[in-house]
């Protein structure tokens, strides 16, 4: 085995370890978009149906977050023969996690893989159901192959990589609009290494066109632009001024953000759900690598301007939304971030004492990873993750054996998909229900619920007006239910308690008996 | 001469001067290396965490303590001077609570500073510079942000970059 196979070797080891050790077990709970995409695998996997019993559908609706089909597909198999859980519906993000830093190994070598293969942020989603992190490597596999024939002049890996990228856009929203950018830059820019006949250009095209014809459909449907539509800063909710110059001003500052070094190194994502507590996307210190990169693309010695324009061009879906810097929708920015910073420490690398400082660093930096993902963030985020529901579905699974109505507040999260998740509903008796429901799966983008599931409903609970209705067993707010005020109402009787880790009461599970 | 001009336009004529002359002079009166009890409370509700075995108790001490929280403090000053949004864009979108942001550079000025970085790396100035400004940021940082004077220190720093990239813009022109 030569010396560089044996490095990647090492490498993908590590990388591994990271994301795959405790997958399922270790870390936060499981986020309701989880749950969702994990149960829609299931029901595709048992019926070729998702959980409205849509027959093979290019957008998963589900409780309208319309995930793009991607991930759903590829994770059909591991689901269908793993079973349905969390480290299965988990599994195939963590394994592209792995394949990322292959990836990132083939265009920048070592130094930029490993720290791809450490990064807070890259670990935080390789560890999550995460859609846009399959994208994601799916792209940077598309990258792979582009560079493959910039050195071969192969008309085989141009077709690949125009293949490998349309079906990223399958993945995740920002590769809809990132892919066919940074393709426009490149192919301007690249334009003396393209092939010039127009036979090698229909062999080039054809499966990617025809690949990418059902996007089509994806971008012009009320369900495909709901997203977009939703969440830009040029929607109503976005309040946004009309003026071009206010409008300026905030694109501006909303695209520049996603550059701040405060941002990126230090304070990171604001989302509780979507960062890990004490840590930014990157490690403090690598602020030093990222300068010195950035100096080294204002010399000149770094001339990839595939890595270039994608750098520039990955922030833009993020921009064009009102939210402060949403490490999701941003997620294509920070694997070319990533190559940056090692390539600036490789600049630095010539010096024996900075490679002591960086090793000393990244095992400290590796420890507080740690520290932050398996103590603090699960305990402290426990709530925004979700983490109660697993047993809320338990209990709420025993008490349908003997209870005769059980209504399940829907307020908190939502609540039915991760029942129909933890207790592994039956796809084909979901089905019997949602395919009596009446809504233009494709065009209205407005909320479609089922009420019940047997005996179990999922209703807002206005707990004043609901605490009369005798046999009935609520799964209610904590909040709303403050013990004092049932202990003293003898009506009411507390079946259980469901608790955050820190031992805040989250659900209360009452029923009224007389 | 025109270099100096357009340095004495930034330095007198970019918000900055004139809106840290209406604000004032301190937002808090809290120094860097005070805590609070609201932050003495978190440090022991995240050690609360690592209960359970020795090294996770030692793990949670050693990663959250007194110290950790005052170089946070320090380095939560530092990164806000090093964001450009705090010069370009008053701060936003990532506007800091109970504090009145002000812009200080116009925004359109942005595109001429980061043409101004790039000839002080082609003029291999870009360390000299980049270290003086690092070290003025460091100490400032110090004083925490309530100290809105001293900030001003930064000024002639970033309007020599300014006039850099506006003078290149101008003879290319």
């Amino acid at each position: 085995m030569s010396l560089k196979g044996g490095k990647l070797l090492i490498i993908l080891a590590i990388a591994g370890v990271i994301r795959l050790w405790g997958l399922g077990e270790l870390g936060m709970g499981f986020f309701r978009d989880e749950a969702a995409l994990g149960y829609n695998i299931y029901s595709m996997a048992l019926t070729g149906k998702d959980e409205f019993a849509k027959t093979f559908p290019i957008i998963f609706r589900s409780f309208e977050v319309f995930f793009l089909p991607l991930y759903v597909y590829l994770s059909v198999p591991i689901v269908w023969v793993l079973g349905l859980s969390v480290f299965s519906t988990r599994l195939l993000s963590a394994i592209a996690g792995v394949v990322a830093v292959g990836g990132v190994y083939y265009l920048a070598r070592t130094l930029p893989a490993i720290l791809l293969a450490i990064s807070p942020w890259h670990v935080f989603f390789s560890r999550g159901t995460f859609e846009g992190n399959l994208a994601l490597t799916v792209f940077l596999l598309g990258v792979c192959f582009w560079v493959k024939y910039l050195k071969d002049r192969k008309l085989k890996y141009l077709s690949i990589s125009l293949l490998t990228t349309v079906i990223s856009m399958y993945g995740y929203q920002s590769e809809r609009l990132v892919v066919p950018l940074w393709w426009m830059c490149n192919l301007a820019i690249y334009k003396k290494d393209l092939p010039r006949k127009f036979v090698e250009w229909f062999k080039v095209l054809l499966f990617p066109v025809l690949l990418g014809l059902p996007l089509l459909f994806v971008w012009f449907s009320p369900a495909g632009l709901h997203r977009a539509s939703g969440v830009s800063l040029f929607s109503v909710n976005a309040n946004t001024s009309k003026s071009v110059v206010n409008l300026a001003w905030k694109i501006g500052a909303m695209y520049s953000h996603y550059f701040s070094p405060k941002n990126l190194f230090w304070e990171g994502d604001y989302d509780k759900q979507r960062s890990l507590v004490e840590m930014s996307v990157f490690y403090w210190w690598w602020i030093v690598g990222w300068i010195n990169g950035i100096i080294l693309i204002f010399k000149n010695k770094v001339k990839d301007w595939w890595l270039v324009s994608w750098w520039l061009l990955s922030p833009i879906p993020a921009a064009l939304t009102p939210d402060t810097f949403h490490t999701y929708r941003s997620l294509m920015f920070y694997i070319p971030n990533t190559i940056i910073i090692g390539l600036g420490f490789k600049d630095l690398f010539k010096s024996k004492v900075f490679r002591i400082l960086f090793l000393s660093a990244s095992v400290f930096s590796l420890v507080q990873l740690f520290s932050t993902y398996v103590y603090l963030t699960p305990m402290i985020r426990a709530k925004d993750w979700d983490q109660p529901f697993k047993e809320t579905a338990a209990k709420v699974s025993s008490l349908l054996k003997t209870e005769k109505k059980i209504v399940w507040d829907r307020r908190i999260s939502e609540p039915y998909i991760q029942y129909l998740f933890w207790s592994k509903y039956d796809p084909v008796k979901l089905h019997a229900v949602t395919k009596n429901l009446e809504f233009d799966y494709y065009g209205s983008v407005g909320e479609v619920r089922f009420s019940h599931l047997d005996k179990l409903y999922f209703e807002p609970i206005n707990w004043g007006a609901r605490k009369r209705e005798v046999g009935t067993v609520f799964v209610v707010d904590a909040a709303d239910t403050p013990e004092s005020s049932i202990v003293t109402d003898e009506r009411l009787k507390i079946i259980d308690r469901i608790s955050l880790p820190d031992g805040r009461r989250f659900f209360n599970v009452v029923k009224v008996i007389n | 001469m025109v270099g100096r001009i357009v340095f004495v336009f930034w330095i007198f004529l970019s918000p900055w001067l004139w809106n840290t002359l209406r604000r004032p002079v301190l937002i808090s009166s809290y120094p860097i290396w005070r805590l609070g009890e609201t932050e003495i409370d978190q440090i022991n509700y995240y050690r609360d965490t690592y209960k359970g075995n020795y090294w996770s108790e030692l793990l949670g001490k050693v990663s959250l303590n007194k110290v950790e929280k005052i170089w946070g403090h320090w380095g939560s000053n530092f990164f806000t001077y090093l964001d450009l949004n705090y010069y370009f864009f008053a701060n936003h979108p990532r506007e800091r609570i109970g504090v009145v942001e002000i812009q200080r550079l116009y925004f359109w000025s942005l595109p001429i500073f980061l043409i101004g970085l790039w000839a002080l790396v082609k003029k291999k100035l870009f360390k000299i510079w980049f270290s003086s400004f690092l070290g003025l940021v460091g100490l400032i940082s110090l004083f925490g942000l309530q100290g809105v004077w001293v900030e001003i220190l930064l000024l002639p720093m970033m309007a020599v970059v300014l006039t850099l990239g506006a003078t290149y813009v101008f003879k290319r022109r």
